[in-house]
């Protein structure tokens, strides 16, 4: 049956059964007007139910009912027990109606005019007739109907519990999760002795359906929200004089109701966007080959523990030329990391505060604020957002959050002596970095900041207890074992002592006056009793990772103050004898230190390996080879897709001037002495 | 769970509290907030919490968190100490002291009559003084105590905070 038509019979079995009592309540104390307004509520209830489900004799029934309490209410009648008979009457009749609607799916034929007749009878003369037993009877034979109401009420599949006995059962059911990894814990030091694994494997089973069956009895299908969105789309579409057509697919997919709440309204901002920025007027649609009406689909899906929400336009996508703009003038990254950022990076953009590529704000949307609130919702939930975009097409958002809040499925890891717990879903891998650094996993410390290289990725790395005191002063990278973190591409690794254990873990919030550490979804007692903080990653990832919301802005903000039009950074070194030299920053990759092993000689010229590529090797005439067992220094160039290696002697300095005037035969005055200048494309020629 | 009232100190009037020490001296709490004492807790301690929370605390299943009295953080260094275990808007506290001695009816001064010898810490969160067996005893207002904690929190360094 229609789950709408399934509602309609539950809700209007209450309805009626409550009417039933207030009546026999309201012909005790007729001037009771919190009755009768009661009364009056629950019979509109059902009418209007009942007309948007198009039951017409309810409808009409329940009208007519509904225009008697009317007069009650308006003081032009008083309530008498004749007009309590023949409401109850009426609604005895709708009894009978619903009861038939549940077993067959229709309204039953039959004909409800005497009753009807009557009670327009009263409406208009004012008149109530004597109720005859006759009269009665006549009425009960009209349509056959069974008269106890208790019989007739729908029998409930479903029953209302309040949410709070639902959240109590859970904390239960919680405890016993508990309880019951303490005792698996118990049992694998016991086992030998006591036989009782059979036992403990049945407990655990038990446990384990249990907990299932009570996080279901939290969940509700996205539906619930996404019911609003139809209306939405299409009053927003005609205030923007846009035809669009929203296309629904998954809305049965179910959610922990908490979770539903929240992400209700970064969803109705993402199709607000959708309708505004996304989707073209018809005649620009037309222009270019498009279908004059817009699409917005909405699905959803579940994957591996994780709902999968994609919201997806066929509008103008995103365009990375704008956004590179925009995020220029915002002075978000300078322009030369920005040459190097792929789309995907770029589209990243549109996730930061205040960022709007859009040059009119109208009242739906436009004003930079949105996007970031969207991903920090998300985010709050432990979930992610991606955005994908064909410019001219389409625009996808991704949104992958977890089913349920409560119970989490967790690494346990122990640092400096204390326990904290690492939601698995955003654990990608765990390293153990040997201490040499031979092989292609090794961290570096570049300014107080480490670095991991792993399989040639860069992956920013915090050690977790030197992170957590805001020290990095205390940070130890030596025996640690790396946890790899992927949020939604954003890796970074957490270095920790020991990894313990994964376990289902049961979050508790932290105490009010704590809720303001960021760091902590909260804590949570593990197997063995003791207590571990559960770590919110994507804290860590806006305070790693490069291309976030807060840090980024503050860093460029400061940087782009001190940096003038015209300045250029150079490397300052020296490589053989004669003058300093100077190679533009921007076209430095980075340093390195080479073995003099590391050097080979393939077709007689100098080059080294990196990552299975050979970089090519530069060598001042003037300046010694590298002695068997020494290191050397060599700057990594690169111009226009090529690379090279500078071998040179010592780095000076990394020094900013301003219009730096190159003289003639490319020498210049840097920091007060005469330096060459080396031009980089030179250096990809086969002679510097 | 039932968030009881913490009893508001009336002057004049001999009332139930719960007697404890942190290091020589004496100190009392309404019992009607008080849902347990612990031997021992050993808090596990919170990074970047303010310095009077020691950490946190499993009681049952449920979490409490384990603070000092302001000026009184060295507390847990201590070897032996005891948890009085609080109730505040549904949450669980505990409070770590040194002994816990009695639950004896006081009376208690006025707070206008504190002493402005006492320390501005000690100062925010006593509700009165009073004596006991010979001794001075300092009545927390607990209400105070968590509003001082809170306070704490807001004015901690905020680096590792989100905006």
């Amino acid at each position: 049956m229609d789950s709408l038509l399934q509602d309609f019979l539950e809700e209007t079995a209450e309805n009626l059964n409550s009417l039933d009592n207030d009546l026999v309540l309201l012909e005790k104390d007729p001037q009771n007007k919190n009755v009768l307004s009661r009364i009056f509520r629950a019979v509109h209830t059902i009418k209007g139910s009942s007309g948007f489900l198009n039951l017409g004799r309810l409808e009409e029934l329940t009208h007519h009912t509904e225009h008697i309490l009317g007069l009650f209410r308006n003081g032009e009648r008083a309530v008498t027990p004749d007009y309590i008979t023949l409401i109850l009457e009426s609604l005895d009749r709708v009894r009978h109606i619903t009861k038939e609607l549940e077993t067959s799916g229709a309204e039953p034929d039959g004909n409800d005019s005497a009753l009807i007749n009557r009670m327009a009878r009263i409406i208009n003369s004012g008149d109530i007739e004597r109720l005859t037993g006759s009269q009665e009877n006549t009425i009960t034979n009209e349509n056959n109907i069974p008269v106890t109401p208790s019989e007739n009420a729908p029998s409930a599949k479903t029953i209302r519990i309040a949410v709070d006995t639902l959240e109590k059962l859970m904390t239960i059911t919680g405890e016993l999760v508990l309880t019951r990894n303490r005792l698996l814990q118990a049992g694998k030091h016991q086992e030998a002795q006591t036989g009782n694994t059979a036992l403990l494997q049945h407990l655990n089973q038990l446990v384990f359906e249990l907990q299932e069956n009570i996080l279901s009895t939290r969940m509700q299908p996205l539906g619930t929200i996404w019911d609003t969105f139809p209306r939405m789309v299409r009053d927003l579409g005609i205030a923007l004089g846009k035809t669009v057509n929203l296309e629904i697919k998954g809305q049965d997919t179910e959610l922990d109701r908490q979770i539903l709440e929240l992400i209700k309204a970064p969803m109705t901002h993402m199709i607000r966007n959708c309708i505004d920025h996304g989707i073209e007027k018809p005649a620009e649609r037309i222009k270019v080959c498009k279908k004059e009406t817009g699409l917005i689909r909405l699905n959803a899906r579940h994957e591996s523990g994780h709902v999968i929400i994609t919201v997806e336009d066929d509008g103008k996508g995103l365009c990375p030329v704008e956004i590179k703009k925009t995020a220029l003038a915002l002075g978000l990254v300078p322009e030369k990391t920005m040459a190097k950022m792929s789309p995907e990076d770029i589209f990243e953009f549109i996730f930061m505060p205040g960022f709007s590529t859009s040059p009119e704000t109208t009242a739906i949307s436009g004003r930079g604020v949105g996007m970031d609130i969207v991903r920090k919702n998300i985010e709050d939930l432990g979930g992610t957002i991606a955005v994908n975009a064909v410019t001219g097409k389409n625009t996808c958002f991704t949104i992958k959050i977890p089913v349920t809040l409560s119970i989490i499925s967790a690494l346990v890891v122990g640092s400096s002596g204390h326990h904290f717990a690492i939601p698995q879903n955003a654990v990608a891998e765990i390293l153990m970095l040997s201490d040499d650094k031979t092989g292609d996993q090794y961290i570096n410390i570049v300014n107080g900041a480490a670095i991991l290289h792993l399989r040639g990725q860069l992956i920013p790395v915090i050690d977790l207890w030197a992170f957590l005191h805001a020290d990095t002063k205390r940070q130890n990278y030596k025996n640690k074992l790396i946890i790899v973190v992927n949020l939604e591409n954003r890796l970074f690794g957490i270095a920790v002592d020991t990894v313990t254990d994964t376990e289902e873990i049961v979050i508790k919030p932290l105490a009010p006056v704590l809720k303001d550490i960021k760091a902590f979804w909260g804590c949570s007692v593990l197997g063995d009793g003791r207590l571990a903080l559960i770590i919110d990653p994507s804290f860590i990832a806006r305070h790693v990772h490069p291309l976030d919301h807060d840090t980024i802005k503050q860093k460029t903000g400061t940087s782009r103050e001190e940096k003038r039009e015209g300045d250029k950074s150079y490397l300052l070194f020296e490589a053989g004898k004669g003058a300093p030299k100077a190679l533009d920053l921007s076209s430095v990759i980075r340093l390195k230190a080479l073995k003099s092993s590391d050097i080979e000689w393939p077709d007689n010229n100098m080059a080294f390996q990196e990552n299975g590529n050979i970089i090519p090797l530069i060598l001042y005439d003037d300046c010694p080879l590298p002695t068997e067992g020494t290191k050397k220094l060599v700057i990594i160039t690169e111009h226009k897709n090529h690379y090279k290696g500078l071998l040179i002697d010592r780095i000076i300095d990394i020094h900013t001037v301003h219009n730096l005037t190159i003289q003639t035969g490319g020498h210049a005055v840097i920091n007060g002495k005469a330096t060459d200048i080396i031009n980089p494309s030179c250096l990809m020629e086969d002679n510097p | 769970m039932n968030t009881r009232p913490s009893l508001k100190i009336i002057p004049d009037e001999q009332q139930d509290f719960l007697i404890f020490t942190i290091g020589k001296d004496h100190f009392a709490v309404p019992p009607l907030i008080v849902r347990d004492v612990l031997n021992n807790p050993s808090p596990v301690p919170v990074p970047l919490a303010p310095d009077t929370v020691t950490g946190l605390i499993s009681l049952r299943g449920e979490i409490a968190t384990a603070i000092t009295l302001p000026g009184h953080t060295g507390v847990p260094e201590q070897k032996k100490s005891m948890g009085v275990i609080l109730e505040h808007n549904s949450s669980f506290y505990c409070l770590m002291v040194h002994t816990v001695i009695d639950i004896a009816p006081l009376s208690s001064a006025q707070e206008s009559g504190l002493p402005r010898t006492l320390s501005p810490e000690l100062h925010n969160i006593t509700a009165g003084l009073t004596e006991y067996q010979g001794k001075t005893v300092i009545l927390i207002d607990t209400d105070r105590l968590f509003g001082d904690i809170y306070l704490r929190m807001q004015k901690k360094d905020t680096i590792l905070k989100d905006a």
